[in-house]
């Protein structure tokens, strides 16, 4: 199936060189004419031969241009499949990867557990729990890891649909609740009067839950964290205002970036992944929005995400 | 009472171990199957509260098992519950379609998740 202005163009050649041909037919018979003949005489012989060599040569021309064009076609599917097999590797072999990653890191997780109920010691009962942190730790990033590949891949299905924001927010807070409490942070939550928006609820989710843990992880003690979402439009902008260590000038431009780490989060946290942001960056992405980050280091951050609203659908009768 | 009983149909031993020990500690009778066609056979034979199906079994693979219990008049009701460490989309349409009461991540869950969850699920059970 050629492309379309390639398509374009080789009838354009076509057209020419018919025009061409005719144009030398009528020139053929009226060379032929005696009048033109007793007029121009041997001028008319000369012209000939120039027009006959210059119209070989633009004949020859057209039919090498079609050809480069045809084979130009050919190399860009061929290129495109190329390009979908090694997609389809990927996807495959991260699937592999994933599977056989977590069934061991499975194993020990749930051996340890067990272990944590025999009889141990002090010093060893910490051991084994510090294991088993390690363990899902790992696991954790596994997660991750899928993810990323999974949405940085154009291929995954995901299925986005009119979702609340604030209810998401509240499964999420409903969860994080014990961390924030231990650590004895305030949250505030001012969600409800938006508009429902056109997101994956798992992917929305995912990104509210970074975005929160976020905040929980790298705010003291004592902090506090407001999340706002407000109608801008025809999107809906949802906000986690924390008093924590913030973001360093330096590090602004970058936070969203796969793998970076801010320096003065990696005192906090030596355990991050540095994957957190960047997933909820391809999320907002895949959802047609997006993020951003205003904050003062030492004083706090503000993340926002920016989703479109779901546009409503007339009702069928 | 008498204890309910599942039927664990798991080939890696590790996880088959720490979850026979975790569902026993539980209250309910555990049955193991190490594959597809032993898990199948076994369904078919004891007739469980619940079959614990992992996908990616020797002989045969848990979709497989799955498509052909429910193409039994005797198991199609079979409760299932797939225990999976494959986040495939492909797999969890499949398991959808053909019925099934969740579709759980191993590695996502720990083993008082586990108890937890099967326990309720049962407990629900009418």
């Amino acid at each position: 199936m050629l492309h379309v202005r390639t398509l374009a163009r080789v009838k354009t050649i076509e057209r020419n060189a018919l025009l061409l041909v005719a144009a030398m037919c009528t020139y053929l018979i009226v060379r032929e004419q005696d009048w033109v003949r007793e007029g121009l005489g041997v001028a008319v012989d000369i012209a000939s031969v120039f027009v006959l060599v210059l119209f070989t040569w633009v004949m020859l021309s057209g039919l090498r241009h079609v050809r480069a064009l045809k084979q130009m076609q050919v190399d860009r599917a061929a290129a495109e499949d190329a390009r979908d097999a090694s997609e389809q590797i990927k996807a495959d072999f991260v699937s592999f990867v994933t599977h056989q990653l977590r069934t061991p890191l499975a194993g020990i997780r749930w051996m340890l557990e067990l272990a944590e109920q025999g009889e141990l010691d002090e010093e060893t009962a910490s051991c084994v729990k510090d294991a088993r942190l390690s363990a899902e730790r790992l696991i954790a990033l596994v997660n991750d890891l899928l993810d990323v590949a999974r949405l940085e891949s154009g291929r995954v299905l995901t299925a986005p649909e009119p979702t609340a924001i604030a209810d998401v927010t509240q499964q999420v807070l409903e969860e994080m609740a014990p961390l924030a409490a231990a650590r004895e942070q305030q949250v505030i939550v001012d969600a409800e009067a938006v508009p429902p928006v056109l997101v994956d609820p798992q992917l929305a989710r995912q990104a509210v839950l970074n975005f929160l843990s976020n905040a929980i992880k790298y705010t003291p003690h004592g902090g506090s964290i407001r999340i706002t979402a407000v109608r801008d439009g025809n999107a809906v902008r949802w906000s986690v205002r924390d008093t924590g260590i913030g973001v360093p000038t330096a590090a602004q431009p970058r936070l969203f970036e796969k793998f970076f780490r801010a320096e003065n989060a990696q005192i906090v946290d030596t355990e991050g992944t540095g994957l957190g942001l960047y997933l909820v960056r391809l999320i907002a992405l895949r959802a047609g929005g997006s993020v951003a980050c205003e904050s003062s280091e030492g004083e706090g951050s503000t993340f926002t995400l920016t989703l479109p609203v779901a546009q409503e659908r007339k009702a069928v009768a | 009472m008498t204890p309910r009983t599942i039927l664990l149909a798991e080939d890696d031993r590790f996880l088959r171990r720490a979850a026979e020990v975790t569902l026993k500690q539980r209250g309910f009778n555990v049955l193991l199957a190490c594959d597809g066609q032993e898990a199948l056979d076994m369904a078919r034979a004891y007739r469980p509260d619940l079959l614990l199906l992992d996908l990616l079994m020797p002989r045969k693979t848990g979709m497989e098992v799955l498509t052909e219990l429910r193409a039994q008049p005797g198991t199609r009701d079979l409760r299932v519950l797939i225990l999976s460490n494959s986040s495939k989309e492909l797999e969890m349409q499949s398991a959808k379609t053909l019925g099934v009461a969740g579709y759980w991540i191993k590695a996502n869950l720990s083993l008082k998740e586990l108890g937890d969850r099967v326990t309720a699920l049962l407990d629900a059970r009418a």
